[in-house]
């Protein structure tokens, strides 16, 4: 393809993948690897990189302002990020190792799974609070607390099950290495319910360790030459500006509309990936 | 509906109002929350600072690459080792790259901008838990930052 219509295209398409991520609470990685791979033809590989940093852009995007509203538990996020960031370096290391057939197999596993957590988080109802905060976050300071303007107060919380959750997030950065998307479907959950967190607490701590992680697997993708300037660059300009927007009408649009028309997109770009890895060589 | 959940809540003997904790959060003193709002602008300002980079670098080696009458495609800039090839490995090559005023070098430095932005904040969060004296903490953002740089050289082998 000629490159300035592929990069347009990256550009545009990123753009879109970027808007519909933040209306959905997604991070933009789930749809700009699809959109590289099945639609532009790009290697996996180099699609993986460019989402790793568009992911690197809107988390840090996101955290800026989850940071100046004080919603961000940062001892949690960076204690949490041990775990994260070891794996995103396992994973980063162990993606050229297991194949680009393995990789879309993988990646069709995670929008689906995706998909489903997406049709049940409708009808969850938020953690209950923890009533004891667990020793280690005891000992490390994690509990945590944030200023709810609409309650008109500081609501303090407990951090149950850290272990548990610490070997999760591990899992986390392993498919975000492995796959160059944030892990946030996997984070959030934790967080909200096994840790227990308030859910505006849980996905602010969560944002900010996105970015993080994305960093520890960038070096390895950087240093393996996957990290490409014409696709990476249009597809995080793309990301940046659709989160913008998508924020901006997130406030007029009916989420739970958008939510299950993206349902079925999301299954059928499952498949579609699953076809694709069953019918590379 | 709220009723409902009120009544879950009282049957579930884990459950107790959020704002109750059995333990006090660390104090936010007003030190640390200058921090985060520090932290908060370097997110800002890094990620606008290498979209600024990217779009120009972009913008720079399109037209570089089409005013001189070639017709590049994606096959042709990814082909290693080609004339073409535009694919950086180390912050190095970044750096040989603006030396020789290439437009994809700048490209290239704003995503090494936009990669080193979190790692700034991880500084700074350092730098405050030092200040602290919050050895346990300055030793988990050591440990991260050890991390994020080794990647950088992991992947050069594998």
């Amino acid at each position: 393809m000629e490159l300035v219509f592929f990069v347009l295209a990256a550009f545009g398409g990123s753009v879109l993948a970027g808007t519909l991520g933040a209306l959905l609470g997604l991070g933009g990685g789930i749809i700009v690897i699809p959109l590289l791979t099945l639609l532009l033809g790009v290697d996996i590989h180099y699609a993986i990189g460019a989402s790793l940093i568009a992911v690197i852009a809107t988390s840090s995007g996101a955290a800026s302002a989850y940071l100046r509203d004080g919603f961000t538990n940062r001892r949690l996020a960076l204690f949490l990020l041990l775990g994260t960031s070891l794996g995103a370096v396992s994973g980063a290391l162990a993606a050229r190792l297991v194949g680009a057939r393995a990789l879309y197999l993988l990646f069709a596993l995670v929008i689906a799974f995706t998909a489903v957590a997406m049709l049940r988080r409708a009808s969850i109802s938020g953690p209950r609070a923890a009533a004891t905060q667990h020793p280690w976050a005891r000992r490390l300071g994690l509990g945590g607390g944030y200023v709810d303007a609409a309650r008109g107060g500081l609501v303090s919380y407990n951090v149950a099950r850290v272990p548990p959750a610490l070997a999760i997030m591990y899992f986390a950065g392993l498919l975000s290495g492995l796959l160059g998307i944030g892990g946030g479907v996997l984070q959030v959950p934790t967080m909200d319910m096994i840790m227990r967190l308030p859910f505006k607490a849980a996905s602010a701590t969560s944002n900010y360790m996105i970015g993080l992680t994305g960093v520890a697997s960038a070096g390895v993708y950087l240093a393996r030459g996957d990290i490409v300037p014409v696709i990476a660059g249009p597809v995080a300009l793309g990301v940046l500006l659709g989160a913008a927007v998508g924020a901006r009408v997130l406030a007029r649009v009916r989420g739970a509309a958008v939510r299950k028309v993206f349902v079925v997109v999301l299954a059928v770009v499952a498949v579609q990936m699953a076809a694709k890895g069953l019918n590379l060589a | 509906m709220a009723r409902q959940k009120e009544n879950a809540r009282r049957s579930d003997p884990l459950a107790r109002p959020a704002d109750v904790p059995d333990q006090p959060a660390t104090p936010v003193t007003p030190a640390s929350r200058d921090l985060e709002l520090a932290i908060s602008q370097t997110l800002r300002y890094g990620v606008l600072l290498s979209a600024l980079l990217v779009s120009l670098g972009l913008l720079l080696l399109l037209a570089g690459l089409y005013l001189g009458g070639g017709h590049p495609t994606l096959n042709t800039v990814l082909a290693p080792g080609g004339a073409e090839s535009l694919v950086p490995r180390t912050p190095g090559d970044v750096w040989a790259g603006l030396l020789r005023r290439e437009p994809n070098a700048l490209v290239d430095l704003g995503l090494l901008v936009l990669i080193g932005t979190p790692v700034a904040g991880l500084l700074l969060s350092a730098l405050q838990f030092l200040r602290e004296r919050d050895y346990r903490f300055v030793a988990i953002a050591l440990a991260l930052l050890v991390i994020t740089t080794a990647s950088f050289f992991l992947g050069a082998r594998a």
